[in-house]
């Protein structure tokens, strides 16, 4: 099976959600951390998402009762992890944008 | 001064706080029902009426809220300040549907009338929480209510540019992507980003929002 195709935004919203695979983030938060601008990360999370890289769920509140709508939570999948790492380690990325992403020091993350 | 001891104080407030945070939550969130319940378009006047009146209301928690910073109980000014916020932004978002029956708006109405009664009853009690003033403070002035309403014009334009957006997309995933979509709206509105940064935001969805609807056909 074919992966979404890795443009550079695509690696960037990869490399924000593999960072800590196992926290949830929505979509704002994950487009500020990928430094991309806000509303530009839809149609790379609906492709992740088709692709069986990312599950998505609705934040758990009662939008009446708390007078807002709902957040959506992201996360990668299992194998949404291992496909991502993959893909990393095979995209090309500027070295400038992966110290702009990791300014701290390398931690070795995912392989 | 007459009053509950300091030990008194430092134990009471934030449970007091508290408790009419709860009260102000539940006759929001009455009124917002109400508010969406109503059946007819009320004249443009009486909206507009309408509209002053929750901004006041606004403009009434935003000062309790700067009211309460200086009490003992930091939490409980967070909770007023959330509070606020959802105030603000849920009636905003409610104006377009404010109001069709008179009966209903006047029970609206009165349901404001209870936050302010309540608010006050906030004020009272961050003011004995404020052990270490004499006076309280009185938070800077804010705009006038029909200012307030204005400035919050804009983020209904974004929110309309991405009600419009949606409607590109396939019929079974615009539910999903329009509760998304006003998230990221009320958090940005939240974080007090000016309207033009709203604006800009749901520009940038609406750009995109071919590419979404074609992601979403080829699952």
């Amino acid at each position: 099976m074919s992966g979404p195709r890795m443009t550079l935004p695509t690696q960037l919203v990869l490399r924000a959600l593999i960072a800590d695979p196992t926290t949830e983030m929505y979509g704002l938060e994950i487009g500020r951390l990928a430094e991309l601008p806000s509303g530009t990360i839809h149609p790379i999370l609906a492709r992740l998402e088709g692709h069986g890289w990312l599950e998505s769920r609705w934040e758990d509140l009662d939008p009446a009762r708390e007078g807002r709508p709902r957040r959506r939570y992201y996360r990668l999948t299992p194998d949404g992890v291992a496909h991502a790492a993959r893909a990393l380690d095979r995209a090309r990325i500027p070295a400038s944008l992966v110290r702009r992403l990791n300014p701290g020091p390398a931690t070795g993350g995912a392989r | 001064m007459s009053g509950p001891s300091r030990d008194t104080v430092r134990a009471r407030p934030g449970a007091y706080a508290r408790a009419r945070v709860r009260d102000l939550d539940r006759a929001l969130v009455q009124a917002l029902n109400r508010a969406r319940a109503l059946d007819y378009q009320l004249p443009r006047a009486r909206v507009r009426e309408l509209a002053c009146a929750l901004a006041d209301d606004l403009r009434q928690i935003r000062q309790l809220a700067a009211e309460f910073e200086p009490a003992p109980d930091g939490r409980a000014a967070e909770l007023v300040d959330g509070l606020a916020h959802r105030l603000h932004f849920g009636l905003v978002d409610d104006l377009d549907h404010l109001t069709r029956s008179r009966t209903l708006a006047a029970r609206l109405a009165g349901d404001l009338a209870r936050f302010r009664s309540l608010a006050d009853e906030f004020v009272e009690a961050g003011q004995r929480a404020d052990t270490g003033r004499t006076a309280p403070a009185r938070a800077a002035p804010l705009p006038p209510a029909a200012a307030t309403v204005a400035a919050l014009a804009p983020a209904r334009m974004a929110s309309g540019l991405v009600a419009q957006a949606v409607r590109a997309l396939p019929s079974e995933h615009r539910g999903r992507w329009r509760e998304e979509f006003d998230a990221e709206l009320e958090e940005l509105a939240g974080a007090a980003e000016s309207r033009w940064s709203q604006v800009g935001h749901a520009a940038r969805v609406t750009g995109r929002v071919w590419l979404l609807r074609r992601a979403l056909l080829a699952r």
